[in-house]
C-alpha cells in the first residue's frame, strides 16, 4: 500500500496510508485531505487521486492554480516516489511503489491514466534505468486494457488535452525508445519463449497508438494482425501513423532519456519565472533541485520567495473613482472648488457652509439681528459673491438691527426719566453697541450728573427725616441716595450709619 | 459841672461805649438777622427754661405757650389795630442735625410751614450762619384773621437735639417797620447749654 506524502516547504505534514480507491484533495471540508491555505493556493476542490491499474494518479479537478510538476502545470500525473506534485503551497509524492492488486472492474474505465509526458517527467527527476523499462515493455503483452468498446478517456484527453504529449511521445518512440524497447524485447523474446499471438483487437491496438504505445501496438496487434491478414486496412493504417514523423511542434524534451539541465540553469529558469512572477512554477523547479540537492541555499531562497509571492496580495482597498468638484453657482449655494478637491469634498463643504447660513437665516426669524449680522457677516468672506440671498439677509439683519438699536435707545430714555439709572446706563450702551450711530456718551454723563444730584439729594433729605424721626421716610430715602451715590461719596456713609442707627 | 463839661464827658462815654456795644454784633448787612433795633427798645434777655435767653422788645405782651409753644408775644395796638406777633416753638429731633444737611433742612422746614399754613404762599427759605449755629429762615405771606395779608418770618435753630422756631408775624405792609425788631429778636437767641 502506498503512502502519500504530504510536504509543504521542506515540512513533512502527513504520510497517509492510500486505501480509498478516490482521494479527493482540496480546500473545501468536504474533502478527504483538506488541504488549508488561506492565500487560496489551493482550491476548495483541487484534485483527487485515483488508484487505476496499479498506479496512483493525481488529477486536476480544473482548479484554479492546477497541479505542478517539474514547473508545467499539467491536467494529471502518476504519482510515483520520485515524482513531486506541487498542489498550492504543498507538495504531494507517495512514498512506496504502488503494486496493490485491485479487484476487477476497478476505476480502470474511468480514470484516466496519466499523460505519458508526466510519467517521463517523473522519471526524469530520477537516472534513466533499464531495469525500469523492462517491466514497461514485459508489461506489453499483458493483456489489452479494459474490456470497454470505447477507447479510455485519457487517450482523447491526451489527443485533446496536450495534443502535444502525444506528439512527444511520438518523437519519444521514433527517437530512442524504439531501439531500447526493440533491444528489451529481443532479449525478452531471447528469455521467454514467443507468447500466443493475441487476438486482434482493433479497439486495443488504436488506443495503444493513440496513447503513444506504437510499439506496443505494433508487437502486439498490429504486426501480428499484418501476418494474419496483411490487407487489414486498419492494421496498415495504424502501422502508417506509427511509422509518420511527429508533429513539427513535438517538443523533444519527451525524448529518452530526457535531458535535465544542470541545477544552475534551472535555477536561473526558477528566478526568470519568479521575475516574471510565474511563482507557482519557480516554486516547482526550485522544489526539485532541492529533492537533488537539498541543501542547495540558492534553491531554498527561490522557495522562500515564491512562497512569499504566492501569498495572495492584500485586498486592494476600494477606491472609488475621483471625481473632480464640479462648481455649483453661489446663486445655488455654491463655493469656489478648491484645487484638486473631490466632488464628494466639495459637496460636503457646500452642505457646511449651508447649514451655517441656514442657522443664520433662523436667528434672522427669530429677530435676533444682531446675532444673525454677526453669522452673516462671518460667512460672507468665506463664500463667494452672490452667494444665495446672503447680501439681501444682510441688509435686514442690518435693519433690524437699527430697529432694535432705536427701541433699546427709548427704552433706556424712558428709565432714564424714572430715575431708573442703571437700567438706562445699560439700555444706552446696548443701543449704541447695536447700533453705533446712535451717540450715547453725553446722555450718560448727563445721567450720571443727575444720578448724583439726586443721590445727594436723597441722602441729606434722608439724614433730615431721620433727624426729624420720619424714620420710613428716611429709611426710603437713604436707600436711593446708597443705590444712586458712589460708594465713596461722603453723604454715603452718613446715609450707612443712619440706616444703621434706624435698624437697618 | 457846666454843660459843656457835660457834653464831652457824654461825648466820651459815646466813644467809649459804642465801640465795646457793636463789638461782636453781626454785620447789620442782613436785614432779616442781626442785632440792629435799638438796644433801648427791647428788655434785658430773658432766661427760658435755663436753655436759652432772648431780648423781645418792650411794652409787648408776653403770653405763655401751650403744647410746642414756649411763648406767645404780642404787640398792643390801638383800635384793634392789627400788629405783630413772636412765638417760640420748640421739637424734639430724634437726632442732631448734620450741619452739612442744612439746605436740606431748610426745605424741610419750609415743606412743613407749607403743610401747616394752607395760605400761605410765596414761600422762601435760606440758611444762615448764625451766632450759635445755623438759622434757616422760612418767610411766606398767609391771609390773616382780618382778610389782610401777614408776613411770616420763621428763623428755625437746631440747638443739639431741639429745633426752635421763632415764628414773627406782621402785616405785610408793615413788614419794614418790624423786620429790625424780628431781626433783633432772632438774633438775640441765645442758647445755654448745647441742647439734649
Amino acid at each position: 500500500m502506498a503512502k502519500l506524502l504530504i510536504y509543504r516547504g521542506e515540512t513533512l505534514l502527513e504520510e497517509r496510508d492510500l486505501t480509498e480507491q478516490t482521494v479527493t484533495i482540496g480546500r473545501g471540508a468536504q474533502n478527504t485531505i483538506v488541504l488549508e491555505d488561506p492565500s487560496k493556493g489551493v482550491s476548495r476542490d483541487h484534485a483527487e487521486i485515483r488508484y487505476a491499474g496499479g498506479r496512483y494518479t493525481l488529477v486536476d479537478r480544473q482548479s484554479q492554480n492546477g497541479i505542478w510538476v517539474s514547473g508545467s502545470r499539467v491536467p494529471a500525473v502518476v504519482l510515483e516516489p520520485d515524482v513531486i506534485a506541487s498542489v498550492g503551497p504543498y507538495r504531494l509524492t507517495v512514498k512506496a511503489p504502488v503494486a496493490p492488486p485491485i479487484p476487477a472492474g476497478t476505476l480502470e474505465t474511468t480514470i484516466p491514466e496519466p499523460a505519458p509526458e508526466q510519467t517521463l517527467a517523473g522519471v526524469r527527476a530520477a537516472p534513466l534505468e533499464l531495469d525500469k523499462l523492462v517491466p514497461e515493455v514485459k508489461a506489453a503483452p499483458v493483456p489489452p486494457p479494459p474490456p470497454t468498446p470505447k477507447p479510455p478517456r485519457q487517450t482523447g484527453a491526451g489527443s485533446r488535452g496536450s495534443g502535444a504529449t502525444a506528439s512527444r511521445v511520438g518523437v519519444a518512440i521514433a527517437a530512442g525508445v524504439v531501439l531500447i524497447a526493440l533491444s528489451a524485447f529481443i532479449g525478452y523474446k531471447v528469455m521467454h519463449p514467443p507468447p500466443k499471438a493475441p487476438v486482434w483487437d482493433e479497439a486495443v491496438a488504436e488506443s495503444l497508438v493513440a496513447g503513444g504505445k506504437c510499439q506496443e501496438a505494433l508487437d502486439t496487434q498490429i504486426t501480428p494482425a499484418l501476418k494474419a491478414d496483411p490487407n487489414n486496412p486498419k492494421a496498415i493504417a495504424l502501422r502508417d501513423r506509427c511509422a509518420s514523423p511527429p508533429p513539427p511542434q513535438a517538443p523533444p524534451t519527451a525524448s529518452v532519456p530526457p535531458t535535465v539541465p544542470p541545477v544552475p540553469e534551472r535555477l536561473n529558469q526558477a528566478d526568470s519565472l519568479l521575475a516574471a512572477k510565474e511563482c507557482q512554477q519557480a516554486i516547482d523547479i526550485a522544489n526539485a533541485v532541492l529533492t537533488e540537492e537539498p541543501a542547495n541555499d540558492r534553491a531554498k531562497d527561490i522557495v522562500s520567495r515564491a512562497n512569499t509571492c504566492l501569498a495572495p496580495p492584500p485586498a486592494p482597498t476600494e477606491k472609488p473613482p475621483v471625481q473632480v468638484a464640479v462648481a455649483i453657482p453661489p446663486s445655488q449655494g455654491g463655493l469656489e472648488p478648491l484645487p484638486n478637491e473631490t466632488d464628494k469634498a466639495y459637496r460636503e463643504r457646500n452642505k457646511g457652509m449651508r447649514s451655517k447660513f441656514d442657522e443664520a437665516i433662523t436667528l434672522l426669524q427669530n429677530k435676533k439681528y444682531q446675532q444673525a449680522k454677526r453669522a452673516l457677516d462671518d460667512i460672507a468672506p468665506q463664500v463667494p459673491n452672490g452667494y444665495l440671498d446672503l447680501a439681501q439677509r444682510r441688509q435686514e439683519a442690518v435693519e433690524g438691527m437699527r430697529s432694535d438699536a432705536k427701541a433699546t435707545f427709548d427704552q433706556a430714555q424712558a428709565a432714564d426719566r424714572a430715575n431708573e439709572f442703571e437700567t438706562a446706563l445699560n439700555l444706552y450702551r446696548r443701543a449704541h453697541d447695536i447700533d453705533p450711530s446712535i451717540q450715547v456718551d453725553a446722555l450718560i454723563q448727563k445721567l450720571n450728573e443727575r444720578r448724583i444730584a439726586l443721590g445727594n439729594d436723597r441722602c441729606t433729605r434722608g439724614l433730615t427725616e431721620g433727624s426729624y424721626g420720619n424714620n420710613a421716610e428716611a429709611i426710603r430715602l437713604l436707600q436711593d441716595a446708597v443705590k444712586f451715590l458712589p460708594a465713596n461719596h461722603e453723604c454715603v456713609a452718613k446715609a450707612r450709619e443712619m440706616l444703621q442707627r434706624l435698624g437697618k | 459841672m457846666n454843660r459843656k463839661s457835660v457834653c464831652r464827658i457824654l461825648l466820651l462815654f459815646a466813644c467809649v461805649v459804642s465801640p465795646a456795644y457793636s463789638f461782636g454784633q453781626p454785620a447789620a448787612s442782613d436785614p432779616w438777622y442781626g442785632r440792629q433795633a435799638k438796644p433801648k427798645d427791647f428788655d434785658a434777655a430773658k432766661e427760658f427754661t435755663g436753655a436759652f435767653s432772648i431780648e423781645l422788645p418792650k411794652g409787648w405782651q408776653l403770653g405763655s405757650g401751650h403744647m410746642e409753644a414756649l411763648f406767645l408775644l404780642t404787640q398792643r395796638t390801638k383800635n384793634w389795630d392789627a400788629g405783630a406777633v413772636i412765638t417760640l416753638e420748640q421739637i424734639r429731633l430724634q437726632l442732631p442735625l448734620d450741619p452739612a444737611i442744612m439746605a436740606a433742612v431748610g426745605d424741610r422746614e419750609m415743606r412743613e410751614a407749607q403743610a401747616r399754613d394752607s395760605t400761605g404762599k410765596q414761600f422762601s427759605n435760606v440758611v444762615k450762619n448764625g451766632e450759635h449755629g445755623p438759622v434757616i429762615l422760612v418767610q411766606y405771606d398767609r391771609t390773616g384773621m382780618t382778610g389782610t395779608t401777614d408776613h411770616v418770618a420763621q428763623y428755625s435753630m437746631p440747638v443739639g437735639t431741639t429745633m426752635y422756631r421763632l415764628i414773627c408775624i406782621a402785616p405785610a405792609g408793615q413788614i419794614d417797620k418790624y423786620r429790625p425788631i424780628f431781626a433783633h429778636v432772632a438774633a438775640s437767641f441765645t442758647p445755654l447749654k448745647s441742647g439734649s
